[in-house]
């Protein structure tokens, strides 16, 4: 498997889900719509990576981006949405993860030991996924 | 002359700039343009464009409506921020000390200008657009965004 392909315009919160996003913090790197973010220790978005101790910790604040901002500017993160479309194709019933590419989604068969798993939320459709970050704190 | 050349990776508001959050981008959006929403109508960020006169739904050039400058990018219906007011912008672009800038109302929206560009084709008088100011140059990098309109073409 891969990481998901995700289309950056095809990116968005649900009606419920537009209550929820973060607007408060801006970004520590490039970041485009689509891409898992973790609020690291400045109160920045930063790309997740599951090779990484650090931003995959269980007390991380993690979301998606809801658009695009080069480093420093004002982000939109999504941080839980019950219906939210992810701007690329899932599986239904399939819990996805945050990838060793960073920033990138993937299937929990596309980690391997050493890796730190977070789970990014269940998809609910091919293209709706339920959006409820989770990290396990430690690595498999 | 010619409409401001923004690097998107270099707009950046002043920790005291007015921004307002999460609102929809009602087209594609990207950090430098010039944008308003009217709050009589509805809460979705469009590209000004400053022609005159216009014909069905304005595209900014009315008084009440609120303008300001895009701070990141976003596709239709994502959320945006917009600086709409700030003494110490960097607006990524290189500008004149002391110049006065203006909406675009001859080729692109969303495009910002030098008062000089208002005389467009050149005789002398200012060419039929409404005069919508986004702010005056403080320094060669820094604006003071102060959008405005009277609702007056020049």
């Amino acid at each position: 498997m891969a990481n998901i392909a995700i289309t950056a315009a095809n990116v968005a919160s649900s009606a419920t889900g537009a209550f929820a996003f973060d607007t408060f913090h801006s970004a520590g790197a490039e970041i485009t719509a689509g891409q898992f973010c973790y609020l690291d220790d400045s109160d920045q978005w930063q790309l997740v990576d599951a090779d990484n101790a650090t931003g995959t910790e269980a007390t991380r604040t993690f979301g998606i981006a809801l658009n695009h901002a080069y480093t420093d500017q004002p982000i939109a993160v999504s941080r839980i949405d019950a219906d939210f479309v992810v701007g690329g194709t899932l599986t239904a019933g399939v819990t996805y993860y945050a990838s060793t590419t960073p920033g990138a989604i993937c299937l929990i068969g596309d980690l391997s030991a050493g890796d730190y798993p977070v789970a990014v939320g269940v998809a609910k459709s091919t293209t709706v996924l339920n959006l409820n970050p989770t990290a396990a704190g430690s690595a498999l | 002359m010619a409409a401001l050349s923004i690097t998107q990776s270099d707009v950046m508001p002043s920790a005291d700039a007015q921004v307002i959050h999460g609102l929809p981008a009602g087209v594609e959006l990207t950090a430098g343009e010039f944008v308003y929403h009217d709050p009589e109508v509805d809460y979705i960020w469009r590209k000004v464009y400053a022609a005159a006169p216009f014909t069905g739904a304005s595209q900014g050039q009315l008084f009440g409506q609120i303008r300001g400058i895009v701070l990141n990018h976003a596709y239709t219906g994502q959320p945006v921020s917009v600086a709409v007011n700030d003494t110490a912008f960097n607006i990524g672009a290189t500008l004149v000390k002391g110049e006065t800038y203006w909406a675009d109302g001859f080729s692109t929206p969303g495009a910002i200008i030098p008062t000089g560009d208002l005389d467009f084709d050149n005789d002398g008088d200012i060419d039929g657009i409404y005069m919508i100011q986004v702010g005056i140059a403080a320094s060669t990098s820094i604006l003071v965004l102060s959008p405005y309109t009277s609702e007056e073409t020049g």
